[in-house]
């Protein structure tokens, strides 16, 4: 069985190029070149799952096969290659004949039977193969059987007449019987295709989990009811095609639950929902395991899944089993019922879904017809804008060159040549060129914008669920979630946030009889919001619970010897000190007041992003954490400044104020510190020129000019011989040697080419204090 | 298909290859003079050379480096070569020239006297290191090439860079 001549009819390409792998396979083998011959059987097993046909016993053919190949590849450094690659050949070799001969007119008998025997023989000679080979050998020949007895009685028919068997690819569904084995080859898809349905997986998910916690709120909103409805079957779908099929079974039955709601049969509240969100949740772990290779499904997948596939009508009775979901989402149910609301002009739902037709009667939507109405139909969604995706290291390395080109095209811009010139056409031109680059910057820069919504959802269900779990009545608002950031910003405060509203759930809101004595409303309310502004980005997470209690945080600071006396104070300085590490223990004073818990994490993850945190917050008064940060990363504000024959930059967010000293405020300390007044604080003054080693930097104070820093403790001041001014850096890292210098964080490219030091100020005051 | 990335036919050497093979095949480097010797390195490691641009300072560095440099957008460490290999300093003049290379898992400029040539050689003419009489660390030298008359040391700078981790702590300024 060698060489076919095959008609390029009856054989697709996919087959012959199937062929071919198998031809190279065995060649490969022959020079026992297992590397390479693992490759080309991945290809193999790529062809043969992308091959669909409805032809049971070519169907079955192919499950075997791949069943084959899965087995191979696992012991292609054992000794049995050679023999497995043998059956594999004569595997595939038979299947193209039948598929061949099949399709060829309206079948040969002789050539079909010729076929069949010969498959017949094959599987049984496999089979014998295969009975010598202890590991393995069971499984396989369980399959070479079921394809004998089909083939067997495939034969019978034959005696017939036979109708015209279209055997060519041709799109069927796949026979559930074959999914356990076809899922053997799925994990082996190719990477791309897994990719795509990972993103989309994770996009359907997360819009069917918003629709869920709207639903909860507006149960009755039957778009949301789609919503959902969708979601889960797309994933129903892809995740069967793509053979993951335990996915697909919970979505199915998922969807099933869905329907039931939607007709009326259950009414979506309680236990339902929290089965939903469970099974949204198992699915979520499902899609992350299968991005890690990994196929089983996670432990709880069992216990959802026959929750979702029980058909209770009634909801009631659901005492029993609410324990086994209360492990992946929460306690109780019914008597802490919480609301998940979201005010603002931009409901989370309505951006979830199709912007323009949200029935929700607040805000800008006034251009809506008929907002009632169509919360009864449901409409088909708008086509949403078009989108590619791009991976974000090529937007990123784009950003990058458009921000080189930034500088470049100023510099040209600034060149005496051309300033000095009489030829206004160019002159004109360049000026053109300047005005294209900078609309070319603000294009490439939102491109990487993305809205807080993804994140804003991912916090709603956090509060749910950790309100839930704490026993507390809250009331969740969120609001500003189509604020655009900075993609990477949006991925790094994620910490942060939840960080906040966990504590502000669990420790910030009393217990309903606590807020009751106090006057409170019984329900708590906690706030997330975000907003621009000033170039900058801010998140809000306020609440109306406890606060921060200040003399609780100043006994503990003196206990803990961070404070040496409880006075002199502002109420600034005694809430930084819940940021401090180690402030936050266990037996600390968040138990009483409500909050420190990992407080340094948070604020050093939002440091890293070059933002601050700021606390309002009264003793029975609620707190708010402010937290403001650049639009984006890529670009920084820095103060350019000189220090004898050198230029450095200093992130203007680091800089409290500048000044230039008055001779008679400068003081000395020990001979050796010297201090400068100012405005009624004495600050020491640390010299750039002495820190980094500048022989022509000034050293008289009253000479430079003094920037005032703060390092979270204390304020100080560096003595520069010059400030610049102004301008909007890109950092970059430095490599390899100069990666660690102590006091610079990175460089950046100046204006007119060179190169600028990104000063690293809490270093630098660090390696002052040590010089 | 993803699988034909992992396809790879060619068995070099992970190294990049200046170490002599056994096999003969033909090598191309680029000579440079540095204190009145000829050195060369392997021009795979090379990116390109640049002629002296504006160097800036970087403080609290060992002293061999002398700052780092703008090349189209990316921050280049430049160092001294003649420092490294504890010879003595020249003033920059006309002549001199960087060479950026990859070497330690970084992108070095390497300020050198001057840049020679491109010279091609077969692998099985790369003689090996004497162990003793040159004025460099044998360490840094992966073989000897007799070329037109003129001796060639053939430079490894991953080796010359590999130690990084341990002499940056060296706080010698200028």
């Amino acid at each position: 069985m060698t060489a076919f001549s095959v008609s390029g009819e009856s054989v697709s390409s996919r087959n012959l190029s199937l062929l071919d792998s198998v031809d190279k396979l065995l060649r490969l083998d022959a020079e026992n070149n297992y590397r390479i011959a693992d490759a080309c059987l991945y290809e193999i097993k790529f062809y043969l799952s992308s091959i669909k046909t409805n032809d049971e016993i070519l169907t079955a053919l192919i499950e075997s096969i791949i069943q084959k190949l899965g087995d191979s590849v696992k012991i292609s450094d054992g000794g049995l290659y050679a023999k497995e690659v043998e059956i594999l050949h004569r595997l595939v070799d038979s299947s193209k004949m039948y598929i061949e001969t099949s399709v060829d007119d309206v079948c040969e008998e002789s050539g079909q039977d010729e076929a069949l025997e010969f498959m017949q023989k094959t599987a049984e000679e496999a089979a014998a193969a295969e009975a010598g080979v202890a590991a393995s050998g069971s499984l396989i020949n369980d399959d070479f059987d079921s394809i004998g007895e089909k083939l067997a009685r495939e034969n019978e028919k034959y005696n017939e007449p036979v109708p015209a068997v279209k055997a060519a690819p041709a799109p069927a569904a796949v026979k559930p019987a074959g999914s356990r084995k076809k899922r053997a080859a799925a994990v082996q898809i190719d990477p791309q295709m897994l990719n795509e349905f990972v993103t989309d997986c994770v996009e359907n998910i997360d819009e069917s989990e918003a629709a869920l916690l709207t639903l909860e709120s507006r149960p009755e909103d039957v778009k949301a009811i789609d919503s959902v409805f969708r979601a889960f079957h797309t994933i129903k779908g892809s995740s069967s095609y793509l053979g993951f099929d335990d996915m697909a079974d919970l979505a199915h039955h998922a969807e099933s639950l869905l329907s039931r709601i939607k007709e009326g049969e259950v009414s979506f509240s309680g236990y339902y929902s929290d089965l939903m969100l469970c099974a949204v949740d198992v699915i979520k772990k499902m899609i992350a395991n299968v991005q890690k290779g990994v196929l089983a499904p996670p432990p709880e997948y069992a216990e959802i899944f026959g929750l979702l596939s029980e058909n209770r009508v009634d909801s009631g009775g659901a005492a029993p089993r609410r324990k086994v979901i209360s492990e992946t989402a929460s306690g109780g149910r019914g008597e802490e019922e919480k609301m998940v609301r979201e005010t603002g002009a931009f409901p989370e739902a309505a951006l979830q879904d199709d912007e323009g037709a949200e029935p929700d009667g607040e805000g800008l939507k006034l251009t809506e017809p008929d907002g009632a109405a169509s919360n009864s139909i449901p409409q088909t969604p708008q086509e949403a804008d078009s989108t590619i995706r791009v991976k974000t290291d090529k937007v990123d390395r784009l950003i990058d060159t458009v921000g080189e080109l930034v500088i470049l095209n100023s510099m040209i811009f600034q060149d005496p040549v051309l300033k000095t010139s009489k030829n206004y056409e160019l002159y004109k031109k360049i000026t053109q060129a300047v005005k294209m680059v900078r609309e070319l910057q603000d294009i490439s820069m939102s491109m990487r914008m993305i809205q807080f919504k993804g994140t804003f959802q991912k916090m709603t269900r956090l509060v749910r669920d950790t309100a839930k779990r704490s026993g507390k009545n809250i009331e969740f608002i969120t609001s500003g979630s189509e604020t655009e950031v900075d993609r990477n910003l949006v991925d790094m405060i994620d910490g942060a946030l939840i960080h906040l509203l966990r504590n502000a759930v669990d420790h910030g809101i009393e217990s309903a009889e606590e807020r009751e004595k106090s006057g409170k409303p019984a329900r708590g309310t906690v706030k997330l919001s975000a907003y621009h502004e000033g170039g900058n980005v801010l998140i809000e997470v306020s609440d109306d619970g406890a606060g921060l209690n200040a003399e609780k945080i100043i006994a503990k600071a003196l206990s803990k010897g961070i404070i040496k006396t409880p006075g002199g104070l502002s109420e600034h300085d005694i809430h930084n000190l819940i940021f401090l590490p180690g402030f936050s223990t266990a037996d600390s004073v968040t138990d009483i007041s409500g909050r420190g818990v990992g407080m340094d994490v948070v604020k050093t993850s939002i440091e890293k992003l070059k933002g601050r945190i700021e606390i309002v917050s009264g003793h029975g008064r609620g707190s708010k954490f402010i937290l403001r940060m650049p639009l984006t990363l890529a670009l920084t504000d820095g103060m350019l400044v000189r220090v004898g024959g050198h230029k450095f930059i200093i992130p203007v967010l680091n800089i409290q104020l500048t000044f230039q000293a008055d001779p008679s405020k400068i003081t000395s300390f020990e001979a050796k510190q010297e201090m400068v007044n100012h405005r009624g604080k004495t600050l020491p003054i640390f010299k750039l020129g002495d820190i980094f080693n500048i022989e022509d930097a000034v050293s008289d104070i009253s000479k430079g000019m003094v920037i005032v820093v703060n390092d979270g403790k204390s304020h100080s001041g560096f003595l520069v011989d010059e400030i610049i001014g102004q301008q909007q850096i890109v950092a970059k890292s430095l490599e390899g040697e100069i990666k660690n210098v102590t006091g610079i964080s990175g460089g950046t490219i100046l204006s007119n080419g060179r190169v600028g030091l990104i000063i690293d100020v809490m270093e630098a005051l660090k390696l002052a204090r040590r010089k | 298909m993803g699988a034909e990335s992992e396809i790879k036919t060619t068995g070099q050497n992970p190294d990049g290859g200046e170490i002599p093979v056994r096999a003969i095949e033909r090598l191309k480097f680029i000579t440079f003079f540095l204190n009145g010797e000829y050195y060369a390195v392997d021009i795979k490691k090379v990116f390109e050379i640049v002629i002296m641009p504006e160097i800036t300072l970087v403080p609290n560095t060992p002293f061999y480096i002398m700052g780092v440099i703008n090349l189209r957008g990316n921050i280049i460490q430049i160092i001294d070569m003649r420092l490294k290999l504890a010879m003595p300093f020249k003033k920059y003049d006309e002549k001199t020239c960087i060479i950026i290379v990859k070497a330690g898992g970084a992108t070095v400029g390497i300020v050198v006297d001057r840049v020679m040539e491109v010279i091609s050689e077969l692998s099985d003419r790369i003689e090996e290191t004497p162990a003793l009489g040159l004025k460099v660390d044998t360490i840094y030298i992966d073989g000897i090439v007799k070329n037109s008359g003129k001796t060639i040391f053939i430079l490894n700078f991953d080796r010359v860079f590999r130690d990084v981790e341990h002499s940056g702590q060296a706080n010698v300024t200028r």
